[in-house]
Parts: C-alpha cells; structure tokens; sequence
C-alpha cells in the first residue's frame, strides 16, 4: 500500500515535471516577455539601397538617438510624440492636422 | 426491479448535485454576452458568480449548524423548487441587479439541496458506501463540467439558455426524493474531527485553485485568444475528460493519492503560467493535469470530510461550505492580481507592438499613415482592452502591391499583443498553483490521524 502511494506521488512528479520541462525548451520562460531594445546600443534594421530604406534608417537612427539621450525606450518616445501629436490634431480645429501632414509626408517621399 | 428504480433515483439526484455544483462556474463562458447585454463594468457582471458561491457558502454553514433536525427529502425538495424557480427567473430576467439577487436566491436552494442530497444518496445506493462515492465523484465532474456546459449553450442559444436549461432536469430529482428510502443505519464515526477539518481545509484550497482552471483559462481563451465559447468550451471539456478518465483508472485511494491530486493540479496551473505559445496543445496538455489533479482530490476528500461523523448530513454541508468558500477565496485573492497585470500587460504589449510596426519592412509610404491608424485605433480603445486592427489592415491592403508583407505585419503584430498578454495571466496562475500547494499542508493532519 505504501509502495502505491509513492508510485502514485512519483507519476504525478513526473508527469507534472515533463509538462514544465517541455514549455521550459519550447521558450516557455521568455514568451511574451515583450522585451525592447535598448536604444543606446547600435541595432541592425531595414537593410537595402533604397531611397526609402535609407531615409527609414535615418528616421530610426534618429529616433534611438533622442531616445537614447531621454533615457526612455524608442518605443516610448514614438508613442509619447503620437500622444502630442493627436492632442494638436485635436486642438487644430480647422487648422492643419499634424497626422495629415504626416500622411503627405509619407506619400511625397514614396514617389 | 426495485433496485433499477433506485439506481435511477441515485443518477437522477447525483445529476442534480452535479449541477449545483457546476452552476459554481456556469456562467463563465457567458460573461462577455452578460457584460453586452447590461452594459455594465466586469466586476458588475463578476457578481453573477461570487453571489451564487457566497450564498452557497453561507447558506451551508448556517444549515450544517441549525438543520440537524430537518428531514434530507425535505431539504432536497425544497432546496430543488428553491433552485428550479430562481433558474427559470435568471433565464427570464432583465436587469444585471434582478439577475444577481436571482442567483443568490438560486445558491440558497443548491444549499439546501446539496445539504439534503447525501442521506439521500447513501440510502439509495446499492451500499452506503457507493451513494456517498457517487455524491463525491458528481461534485467534482459536476464543478469541472460548468463552463463547458455554460459555454457550448451561449454558443447554441444564448446567455439565458444556461439557466432555462438546467431547470427541468434539476427539477426531475423532485422524484429521487418520493417514495419510500430504506433507512440507513447510522455509522459510527470513524474518525475525528481532524481529519474533518483537515480534509475541509485541503477541499477549499483545492477549490481555490480550480478558480485558476475554471476561470481564467475562459478568460484567456476568449478574451485574448479570440476562441468562439463554442471552441473555448472544447478545450476545456479535457478537464472533466481527465476527471472521469483518472478515475477510472485509479482504485482505492489514500493520502498519497490527494497529495499526488494537489502536487498534479498545481503543476496543471503552473504549466498554464508557462505556456510557451498561443497553440491550444499546451492548453488542453495543462487542463489534462488539472482535471486529474481534480479526481485524485476531490473525492477522496469529500470521503474524508463525510466520514467523521454519525451525521452525514451536517458533514457533507461543511463540505459544500468549504468548497464554495475556497472557490470565493480564489476570485476574491486572483481577481485584482489579474487585473493589475493586464493593465500593466496591456501597456507593455502596446509598446511591444510599436516595435513591430517600426520594425516592419514596408515601405514609408504604407507603413506611416498604417502606424498612424494603428496609433488612433489604440486611443480608441477602452484602456485594458485589446485592439482590433482587422479594418486597419483591410483599408492599408487596399490596392497596395505590399500585401504578403502586411498580412505578415499582421500576424506578428496580433502574435506579439496576445503573447505579451498572455504573459499577464503568469503571476494570477503561479498563485493559483500556490494554493493548490497549500492543500498538502492539511494532509498532515489526515495522515497523523490516519496512524
């Protein structure tokens, strides 16, 4: 009877133990961890020879440089100037709406 | 012939419990209709649950204190007319507030039911032995079968079908008590109350920690995984499937056996809290560990919570109270701890998904005024609330030669938000894996009697 109960215990240890194991190797530790790059190290985007490439590369350059120095992430900085900005679309009744400009800015460069 | 007629009975009352039971966390599949319908907040639309436990938890302990003297055909009867009536005005009502006192009214009569229900079962039983087996084997499929159940009948039908449907075959246990019982002589009490104390306390952690399994797998699946109640109600039928199944397989059991229960169910928990992707394997894996986990404890338990005393009425109330206060333990410790994480999630999965976009190889020309879109969508939505950029997406695929980029844009982006998210749910499951612990700790109490 007691030999049971250990068997019983141990198959559960086993059972539960391979479970773990298993999403442990499949990356159960590190998913959706949403982990950001620091922006004060250099980082590898967007390679190729493209006018829009090049100016995409610049762009990011640029915004891990600002970030960097604000000691906040890219990602923060982005999201911070997109907050400001939809508070001056807001505020620019009639007036011109930065998100607009942006889009203009956007298509212009394309061609 | 007579003895068929009993077996029927016992199935006919055991179903009953078993719905009792399951009406702990019925309704979970359910909320997101509920929360449409009453335009109300989720912790407004939580009350549908926490009242049904709270009053069954309280109910139980005043009749396992005061009713000794009450007839258990009584108590079912009424505990029975109690519950079908309060069901079939839950499925007729109107308003989140008459819907929440209709549940209490409801838990009210699943008390008296469930307290009435074991003399029952231990005089219709082949042995006294055998109806007190089954009352306990029904409690624990019946509490693993609720949102299944719940979630394929708001899919079928909807919200209001969950409570219509349950009301006649509830009502049906009406005959289980008529006619006569043959008397069961009273046994004596073959163990003290430890061990009744030890086995209510290791009971209410178990349940405890079912709130992880029975609640916030639903929540995850349906919310932050988008499955249909349909679909989220298939994955969690491995749960009850694991119960019957683990069951089947095991004989006699003893302490050894719930301790390998608990040790089974928080490793279930502990695996949801780890789950290395959004595939339903891992899931349903989990599930598998938890609905074993909750055979090896339950009944047994519940045994050794009845068997303490000569009055097995008052023994199996407490046990109903334990359980019912654990599983209201559960939501009152988890709740907030989830909804602070998800809040923080919520913001750490928007600044991951801003990474995406950034990151995407699309041209300027698609990917500004698309980020701009995403940016708008997320103000519009509610805070801790997941986006949905499916029109986004659609307006920027339009006419644009970039499409297998974007659709791929797409995927990672929704793949990032629901992992980060996911994530969120990690510290709510490691806590509920922690009380499913705790339930090793009464154990020793049950093993010290037990020598």
């Amino acid at each position: 009877m007691r030999i049971r109960g250990v068997a019983v215990v141990a198959a559960a240890l086993l059972a539960v133990g391979a479970l773990l194991a298993s999403e442990l190797l499949a990356g159960g530790r590190s998913y959706g961890s949403g982990a950001l790059h620091n922006p004060c190290r250099p980082r590898h985007v967007l390679p190729g020879n493209t006018a829009d490439r090049t100016v995409q590369r610049n762009v990011m350059r640029a915004l891990d440089y600002a970030a960097c120095r604000s000691h906040q992430s890219r990602e923060d900085l982005v999201l911070g100037l997109a907050a400001k900005g939809f508070d001056l679309a807001k505020e620019a009744k009639g007036g011109f709406d930065i998100f607009e400009l942006a889009r203009l800015l956007a298509v212009l460069l394309g061609r | 012939m007579a003895g068929a007629a009993r077996g029927i009975r016992l199935a006919v009352l055991v179903t009953a419990v078993a719905l009792a039971f399951a009406d702990s966390s019925i309704v979970v599949l359910a909320l997101p209709d509920l929360l449409r319908a009453f335009h109300t907040s989720v912790t407004g639309v939580s009350w549908v649950i926490s009242s049904y436990n709270l009053v069954v938890a309280v109910a139980a302990v005043c009749l396992a204190l005061g009713a000794r003297h009450l007839s258990p055909a009584l108590l079912v009867r009424s505990g029975i007319v109690l519950f079908v009536a309060a069901s079939i005005a839950c499925g007729l009502s109107n308003g989140l507030t008459t819907l929440v006192a209709l549940r209490s009214v409801q838990g009210l009569g699943a008390a008296a039911l469930l307290a009435g229900s074991l003399p029952l079962a231990r005089s219709l039983g082949s042995t006294p032995q055998r109806g007190e087996r089954l009352w306990a084997l029904s409690g624990a499929i019946g509490a693993a079968l609720g949102p299944a159940l719940g979630g394929a009948l708001t899919q079928a039908f909807d919200w209001r079908a969950i409570f219509l449907a349950q009301a006649p075959i509830a009502a049906l246990a009406v005959w289980a008590t008529l006619g006569p019982l043959p008397a069961v002589a009273a046994e004596a009490a073959r163990a003290g109350r430890l061990r009744r104390l030890g086995a209510n306390t290791a009971l209410a952690a178990v349940s405890g920690a079912l709130v992880g399994a029975l609640f916030l797998v639903v929540v995850l699946l349906v919310d932050v995984w988008n499955l249909s109640p349909l679909g989220a109600a298939a994955v969690v039928t491995a749960m009850p499937a694991a119960t019957l199944a683990a069951r089947a397989a095991l004989g006699r059991t003893g302490v050894a056996t719930v301790a390998a229960g608990s040790i089974t169910l928080a490793g279930g928990l502990a695996g949801m809290a780890l789950v290395p992707s959004s595939r339903l394997g891992w899931v349903v894996a989990s599930l598998l560990l938890c609905g074993a986990g909750l055979s090896l404890t339950v009944p047994s338990l519940t045994r050794a919570a009845l068997s303490a005393s000569s009055r097995p009425a008052a023994s199996a109330t407490w046990s109903v109270a334990a359980r019912h206060a654990g599983l209201l333990i559960g939501l009152v410790l988890l709740t907030p701890v989830l909804a602070r994480d998800l809040k923080t999630g919520t913001d750490r999965a928007e600044r991951s998904g801003t990474a995406v976009v950034l990151d995407a190889p699309l041209r300027l020309e698609t990917k500004l005024p698309l980020a701009i879109d995403l940016a708008r969508q997320i103000q519009h939505t509610p805070h801790g609330s997941l986006p949905d950029f499916r029109r986004q997406f659609r307006s920027a695929e339009r006419g644009s030669d970039e499409r297998p980029r974007l659709e791929r844009l797409r995927r990672d982006l929704d793949g990032t938000i629901r992992a980060v998210v996911t994530r969120s749910f990690r510290r709510a499951f490691l806590l509920s894996a922690l009380v499913g612990l705790l339930a090793l700790l009464p154990l020793l109490l049950l093993r010290r009697e037990h020598a």
